[in-house]
């Protein structure tokens, strides 16, 4: 049997069906809306652990046994063999005082000291790079030069021509060997050479002995200081180390002339509000409805580098950005603009007088808006080519940035007017940079030049402001690089 | 439970969500065209929720708050796919309604279903006024039409949704007046 019965409000019918009504979600929903709401708690940490196990990574190998990591080389007693089997004749024995695990090879030249010497070469398998100082000249004149280049085995030089040790030394690092010293120093000069190497990095010493050294007993009677050469390899001090330590630091200074560029995009969180302009075109995307243009700007900055192996560097700096692009726009009458803000209640809306529209007006305007920074960018830098004399680098940093100042226009709501709302401008940012480039060596220092993209990570205002703005630079990077002594 | 969501507990957050979402998820199914639709819809809203509670001043019910975010974030998602931009055809709408089979079990769930058959717009208007309670001025501004729009479209909905009920003998029509069937 059908009951009816009068149904004069038909809006109260379907109100009271649809309070009636319940639907039960999938558990799929819930565990969406649970990953969403703690997902930010969970990232910060693991970024800042993978960061923090980096560093303590790095610092480990570099700075707590920085020779025995990176700069690993054979057993010397084995190279003490290739040398004695490779020895012409008795007035160049060769004797391996003691061993270790980071040995330079320090010979002496046979005692009778004449002018001319020769030796034979021999093979090692050292990794670090030599450089000598003209500082050091005094000390080096009577070392005679040994190298791991076939080429060379069978020179012979002068006892003070150090133009030959500093010919040789560059030649060999280019061709990634790795020259050594010989010493053809009288008993006095080894001892001078002590005083000097007291201060430096221990590397292992090989000790190459007159001919009045009985290589059998390993005792010299002629040859008073081997006590002190046994000294030296004891306190493992010897210079080459220190210059290969020393230049491991670099300063680094650089300007990036560069194209800033934005993309913009809408979140419109509350822009359903009540109160808040709403227009039917907000659902089209907001690049469509502005007309950007990039302008130049510059990033200038100083960085220290610190060498950790031959080819990867670490660094960090200290630089100033200046960005800048243009905006198309129109003078107008006094209109109404309007930003629905994020976060608020319902109805929250900053509302402001503007003469600027984005749309037409009575006379075309440009707009520019400006950024000035300051950075503190921390990376890497890669050499993936060595090509003759130039090399091939790629590098990236990522750069806290904070804004000194800035006077940018922001757009309404609606798309229809520019207004400048300084306080919702975000001070802190984040920006990462990719860089390519060539470097050059020249005179003592390093000449860089390549792209270098970067790219601003949180948007330039804040959460409040419903549209996000990404700033985008690409510019010509040129650095110079010197080694600290 | 609400001071639990500030504080961003989860076990509040789960009691929360389990209190309203069987009526939000009704909520957003008269605003949407499938299950799934919906489901997503009440994902959005409940997160907008989670992230103003703290916004919340006590003033007035809370379920009705919950509603309002849950109905403004159907507006937004509906305007993000721009399905307010389909055009519609009222015949082609009628006949696709009279197609879709509803099964007879609880009124309510008929007449909500018979809701979701008429076209976007029109079932948007029709909730947001009839049964959501907004002005036709409100609506105007939230859907970036002229209150003239509203009203028309309004009255289009209800005539459409008067026939469809009509038709699957959920209401009858007694000369001037529409009268509810009921099986005893």
């Amino acid at each position: 049997m059908k009951q009816s019965f009068n149904l004069d409000d038909f809006e109260a019918f379907l109100s009271d069906s649809a309070e009636q009504h319940r639907m039960y979600p999938n558990d799929r929903v819930w565990r969406n809306i649970n990953a969403q709401l703690h997902k930010d708690n969970k990232w910060p940490a693991l970024t800042f652990a993978a960061i923090l196990t980096s560093t303590i990574i790095i610092s480990i190998l570099v700075f707590i046994h920085p020779d025995r990591a990176l700069f690993d080389i054979p057993s010397t007693t084995k190279i003490a063999s290739n040398i004695l089997s490779k020895s012409p004749n008795k007035t160049s024995t060769i004797t391996a005082i003691k061993s270790s695990s980071s040995t330079l090879a320090l010979l002496e030249a046979p005692s009778n000291r004449n002018k001319t010497h020769t030796w034979e070469a021999n093979h090692f398998s050292n990794q670090y790079e030599f450089n000598l100082e003209e500082s050091n000249k005094s000390i080096l004149d009577d070392q005679l030069f040994v190298t791991n280049d076939a080429s060379l085995s069978t020179n012979s030089i002068s006892e003070n021509d150090s133009t030959f040790l500093r010919v040789a030394a560059s030649t060999l690092s280019k061709e990634n060997k790795q020259p050594i010293i010989i010493s053809a120093n009288e008993p006095e000069n080894l001892q001078l050479l002590a005083q000097h190497v007291n201060k430096y990095q221990p590397i292992d010493v090989l000790h190459a002995l007159p001919t009045s050294f009985d290589s059998s007993t390993q005792q010299s009677s002629a040859f008073p200081k081997a006590t002190m050469m046994e000294e030296i390899v004891n306190r493992k001090q010897i210079l080459g180390a220190l210059k290969n330590k020393k230049q491991r630091w670099m300063i680094a200074f650089y300007a990036t002339p560069s194209f800033s560029y934005r993309y913009l995009q809408d979140n419109k969180k509350e822009s359903d509000k009540l109160n808040g302009p709403v227009a039917n075109y907000l659902t089209n995307d907001v690049n469509k409805f502005v007309t950007h243009k990039p302008k130049m700007g510059l990033e200038a900055g100083v960085a220290v580098l610190y060498k950790v192996t031959n080819d990867l560097s670490i660094k960090a700096g200290l630089q100033l950005n200046y960005r800048q692009y243009a905006i198309d726009a129109y003078s107008t009458t006094n209109e109404r603009a309007a930003i629905a803000l994020n976060g608020r209640t319902l109805g929250d809306s900053l509302v402001r007088m503007s003469r600027i529209s984005n749309n037409s007006g009575y006379r075309p305007i440009q707009l520019t808006n400006e950024y000035l920074q300051i950075a503190i960018p921390v990376g890497f830098d890669l050499k993936v080519m060595n090509l003759g004399k130039v090399d091939f680098h790629l590098a990236s940093t990522a750069q806290l940035t904070y804004q000194l100042a800035s006077r940018n226009f922001l757009l309404s709501s609606d798309y229809k007017n520019y207004l400048q709302q300084e306080n919702l401008n975000r001070r802190w940012n984040i920006n990462t940079a990719v860089e390519a480039f060539f470097s050059y060596q020249l005179n003592g220092i390093t000449l860089q030049a390549g792209p270098q993209f970067r790219y601003q990570l949180l948007p330039g205002t804040k959460n409040l402001y419903p549209i996000e703005e990404h700033l985008i630079d690409y510019g010509m990077k040129i650095g110079v690089v010197k080694t600290i002594h | 439970m609400i001071e639990g969501c500030i504080q961003n507990n989860p076990v509040s957050q789960r009691e929360l969500f389990n209190k309203y979402s069987p009526k939000m998820l009704s909520v957003c199914y008269r605003f949407s065209q499938s299950r799934e639709d919906a489901e997503d819809m009440l994902q959005e809203g409940f997160i907008k929720v989670f992230a103003q509670i703290h916004t919340f001043q006590n003033k007035g019910s809370f379920e009705g708050w919950v509603r309002r975010i849950m109905v403004h974030t159907c507006i937004n998602v509906l305007k993000r796919n721009k399905k307010f931009n389909e055009s519609v055809d009222l015949d082609q709408a009628l006949f696709a309604s009279e197609k879709e089979i509803i099964p007879s079990i609880m009124q309510a769930k008929q007449v909500v279903e018979c809701i979701r058959l008429l076209p976007i717009g029109y079932k948007t208007v029709l909730n947001l006024y009839a049964i959501e309670g907004y002005s036709h001025k409100e609506i105007a501004e939230m859907l970036g039409i002229e209150e003239s729009t509203s009203r028309s479209q309004y009255t289009r909905a209800k005539s459409m949704l008067e026939q469809i009920l009509i038709k699957r003998r959920i209401i009858e029509k007694k000369e001037t007046k529409l009268a509810m069937v009921t099986a005893i």
